[in-house]
């Protein structure tokens, strides 16, 4: 099978339950939470691919959605991704505060090349708006890290923000290239290694070796 | 006589001489030390009191009931409460005779990371998290509070006495275990939660909670016995054995402590102990590995899905999955459309649930004949002097002391505190 893209990049979307961060990855990868894209094996519904100069990324993004309170399962998705956005409501003062336990969330489990950006959801409701732009900068610009605000509702900065993300990631991982190539090989041999009991049986079907 | 007196009164007659009781002597003692400061079973943090008796099967936390809750000063003082699950932080202040104006609420973690309750929020016992307390002060003191050193966790391991336990017995226990909270959580418990308590503020999530948190505890577990041995060779048999008993765990068919112990194993303050793992056999290596990808999320958690559909009732699900899927079939899909109910919505949300009640349609029967002792023990049958953690002659006290060491387990949940560990063993 031809490959569709060049490169595969995980990001994870991180931020208190309730800032809309379903509704992002909803918005940005243009899809309806159809029934078979979540019960069916091997649709992945979180994956879009970007063309950022002229490389072609295959974006995986991960969402920590419903499982907040399993802090060991969501701080290994850390470990994981290349790139992480996090989100914060700006309806909603204490979302913003607590950026700075998911900041250090990450610096404590997260590799040192992971790059973040910084996001302020919800952006469309003005008057319920209780943290102003100039806030979210300020704490962006203190953790050296980009910012946008979007809205998931009127489809305001949400592919820039995920297109930044990419596009920081690809080039920080640009001299390691070579390695993300490796891990995606990783998965396609762990993968078989799952398989090891199905093993017996892929004598009858040995071209099955691709999951994308 | 609450547990802890039992044992160390048990253990005292019979355990004499023997260096691996003696410790866990001392780790129950600290156990029972909690308990009497604490008023509650700490792995239920904050909810019901433990018996008086011996171990006993976990019962539901139904709404109203009353659940002891312990509320400490910034000196570590405390009040125990006994208060109905779903008082709020202001019934809970208004039986302290506080004046709301003047005092706060906090939650306090093992990290010493702070949150302000608000004055609304309810059956706040139930949402802790692991080593998670709650501390009452006044708005300035609010920055210094210090985590208790109960919530720091043990600074000692535990080996002495895994060591002695065979990885079945800890398995099956660790199994038996999550029968009881898994049982005791009714599967509309998912729906509350991923609908949010705001829309269901009478129908508490506790079961449900105490399910999630003894995962978490299994999880910090592994990771908090591994970074506090600082012997290399007993460390590498500690791996091990926890990699055993992920084993039998997953031929139990129990995905929640499976995975549970597996996120202790890749952990990351686990996965850098590079010298340690070298040690372990590239046979058992190749297993881990294999185990390690049912938790990759690639492919939306395909390996997993792939794994759990094999399985047939009664098992443990892993319920990360289920409440993921909930979520996103509840988010992204709209309970009304014009003006008629969403069935199919509604439909999906059916069939994740009833996923979860089919698994145990069946009665779980014990893997391990050692396990049939848990019966004997709820039925108090007399006790055999005879105390050893051998696999082929564990008497029913023997028994007892596991099952109690099992569901009473002390962890580090600071990852940063894991993670200095882990560098002070393997620099």
């Amino acid at each position: 099978m031809a490959k569709e893209y060049d490169v595969l990049l995980r990001l994870m979307l991180l931020g208190d339950s309730g800032v809309g961060k379903t509704c992002l990855l909803w918005r940005f990868t243009d899809g309806d939470f159809h029934p078979s894209h979540i019960s069916t094996i091997g649709i992945d519904f979180k994956m879009k691919t970007l063309d950022i100069d002229g490389t072609r990324v295959r974006v995986q993004i991960w969402d920590t959605a419903g499982q907040e309170r399993y802090q060991t399962v969501t701080k290994q998705y850390y470990r994981r991704a290349q790139g992480i956005l996090l989100v914060y409501d700006v309806t909603n003062e204490h979302s913003f505060q607590h950026i700075v336990k998911w900041a250090s969330d990450v610096d404590e489990c997260a590799p040192e090349q992971v790059m973040r950006i910084l996001v302020g959801n919800k952006c469309d409701e003005e008057e319920r708006r209780r943290v102003t732009t100039e806030q979210g900068d300020k704490l962006a610009k203190s953790y050296g890290m980009d910012f946008f605000e979007t809205s998931a509702f009127s489809n305001h900065n949400i592919k820039e923000s995920f297109s930044r993300l990419t596009e920081m990631a690809l080039h920080a991982n640009r001299k390691k290239l070579d390695g993300l190539w490796l891990s995606i090989n990783d998965d396609l041999s762990t993968e078989d290694l799952l398989q090891e009991e199905a093993d017996r049986k892929v004598e009858e079907n040995p071209e099955r070796t691709c999951v994308c | 006589m609450c547990f802890g007196a039992f044992l160390k009164q048990k253990l005292a007659k019979q355990a004499k001489g023997h260096a691996h009781l003696s410790m866990l002597r001392r780790y129950i003692g600290a156990r029972r030390h909690l308990l009497l400061d604490n008023g509650h079973q700490p792995s239920i943090r904050g909810c019901h009191q433990l018996d008086q008796s011996l171990v006993r099967m976990s019962q539901p936390i139904r709404v109203k009931d009353k659940v002891l809750q312990k509320v400490f000063r910034h000196d570590h003082s405390f009040v125990s409460l006994r208060m109905p699950l779903n008082a709020s932080v202001e019934d809970v202040m208004a039986a302290m005779k506080i004046p709301a104006r003047d005092h706060i609420l906090v939650k306090v973690k093992s990290s010493g990371v702070r949150e302000q309750l608000k004055m609304d929020a309810r059956a706040t016992s139930s949402f802790l998290g692991l080593n998670e307390r709650i501390f009452l002060c006044t708005a300035d003191q609010a920055d210094k509070l210090t985590p208790l050193q109960e919530q720091l966790g043990p600074d000692m391991n535990t080996i002495y006495a895994l060591e002695n336990m065979s990885s079945k017995i800890i398995a099956a226990q660790l199994t038996s275990y999550d029968w009881e909270l898994f049982n005791a959580m009714h599967e509309t418990e998912l729906l509350y939660y991923v609908l949010g308590k705001k829309k269901f503020p009478n129908s508490p999530t506790a079961n449900l909670e105490r399910f999630i948190q003894r995962f978490n505890e299994v999880a910090y577990w592994v990771a908090t016995e591994l970074c506090l041995c600082a012997d290399q060779a007993k460390r590498a048999r500690l791996l091990k054995k926890f990699i055993t008993i992920a084993t039998i765990l997953y031929s139990h068919h129990n995905m929640n402590s499976f995975t549970a112990v597996m996120y202790g194993l890749t952990n990351s303050a686990v996965s850098r102990l590079h010298k340690t793992w070298k040690k372990v056999p590239n046979k058992m290596k190749k297993r881990f590995r294999r185990y390690e990808h049912m938790l990759d999320p690639f492919s939306n958690h395909e390996a997993m899905r792939q794994v759990v559909a094999k399985l047939s009732p009664p098992y443990i699900p892993y319920l990360p999955l289920i409440l993921k899927d909930l979520t996103f079939i509840h988010e992204g899909n709209k309970s009304y459309r014009n003006g008629l109910v969403n069935f199919e919505k509604m439909s999906m949300i059916a069939k994740n649930l009833r996923t979860v009640k089919d698994c145990r349609n069946q009665p779980y029967l014990p893997i391990s004949p050692q396990n049939n002792l848990m019966d004997k023990m709820f039925l108090k049958s007399p006790l055999k002097q005879k105390l050893t953690f051998s696999d082929q002659s564990l008497s029913v006290e023997g028994a007892q002391i596991i099952c109690l060491y099992i569901r009473n387990l002390k962890v580090i949940d600071d990852q940063r505190k894991l993670s200095q560990l882990s560098r002070n063993i393997e620099p």
